[in-house]
C-alpha cells in the first residue's frame, strides 16, 4: 500500500482523454515491472438526486472500458499517479464553482491510504482544498428489554456529519472518516 | 492558486472544450456507489448535510 506519496502538480502524468464537462479523462501510468497501464478517472455527476453539488470520483485500470475501482496497482511513482488524479478533480472544481468532490475508497485499504496521502500532504493540499472528513451516526434505540447488555440501532436512521479535516489528526483504521469531501478554496 | 498552475488548468479546460471527446464515460466494475449518496435518503437529511458543509 502507498502510504509515502508526495503531491506535488508540477509532477504528474499527461491525461490523454478528456471528456468536454471533465468529469471523465484517462491517463498512462507506469508500473513497478516497467509495464504501462491507463487509469481512468470518473467523476459521477450522478451521485444522488438530492446532492447535486457533491460529485462522487472514483478511478483505477480501464479493463473493457470499464474502471476497476478495487485494482491494487504497484506504481512506479504512487506520487505522480495521485497527482495526476488530484489534478483532474482540481480542474474540474475549477470548471464548477462551489461544488464539492468526494472520494469513497472501494475498500479500507484505499479509504486508509487516500486519509494518509490527505494528512502527508495537507499543508500542501490546503493551499488549494477545504478538506472534509464525513462521519455517519446511527440512531440508538431502547432497549427492548430492560436486562439487555447492548443498544439496538436503527441501521435505516443514519446521519452523514461533515467535518473540516484537521492538521496532524490522526484516526485509527476503526474510527476513520466514512467519506472525504474536497472544494476549492 | 498559482500563475503556473491555473494556467495549465485553463489549459486542460480549453482542450476539454474544443477537443475532449464527447460521451466518454466508464461506469465501475465493482457497481458500487458512494457510501453517502446511500446513506442520504432525503431531502430534509440531504439540505442538513449541505448546510453542515456549507457552514465549516
Amino acid at each position: 500500500m502507498a502510504l509515502n506519496v508526495k503531491i506535488n502538480f508540477d509532477h504528474r502524468y499527461e491525461l490523454d482523454e478528456v471528456n468536454e464537462d471533465l468529469s471523465t479523462s484517462s491517463f498512462t501510468t507506469v508500473l513497478k515491472d516497467g509495464s504501462n497501464v491507463q487509469l481512468g478517472i470518473q467523476i459521477n455527476d450522478g451521485m444522488h438526486p438530492l446532492l447535486p453539488n457533491v460529485y462522487n470520483l472514483a478511478f483505477g485500470p480501464i479493463v473493457d472500458g470499464q474502471i476497476d475501482d478495487k485494482a491494487k496497482l504497484a506504481h512506479a511513482d504512487h506520487s505522480r499517479a495521485f497527482s495526476t488524479i488530484i489534478f483532474a478533480g482540481m480542474t474540474f472544481l475549477l470548471e464548477k464553482p462551489g461544488k464539492y468532490v468526494g472520494i469513497d475508497g472501494s475498500n479500507n485499504a484505499r479509504a486508509y491510504m487516500y486519509y494518509r496521502c490527505i494528512q502527508n500532504n495537507f499543508d500542501y493540499l490546503s493551499r488549494y482544498f477545504k478538506i472534509y472528513g464525513v462521519n455517519y451516526f446511527v440512531r440508538i434505540l431502547r432497549k427492548t428489554k430492560d436486562e439487555d447488555q447492548d443498544f439496538p440501532v436503527d441501521a435505516e436512521h443514519i446521519i452523514a456529519i461533515p467535518r473540516l479535516i484537521a492538521r496532524e489528526e490522526h484516526l485509527p483504521s476503526d474510527k476513520l472518516y466514512n467519506y472525504f469531501i474536497f472544494n476549492l478554496i | 492558486m498559482n500563475k503556473k498552475l491555473l494556467e495549465e488548468m485553463e489549459a486542460l479546460k480549453a482542450r476539454a472544450k474544443t477537443s475532449g471527446k464527447k460521451g466518454l464515460k466508464f461506469t465501475l466494475t465493482s457497481g458500487n456507489t458512494s457510501s453517502l449518496g446511500q446513506v442520504i435518503k432525503t431531502k430534509e437529511q440531504a439540505d442538513t448535510f449541505m448546510k453542515i458543509l456549507k457552514a465549516i
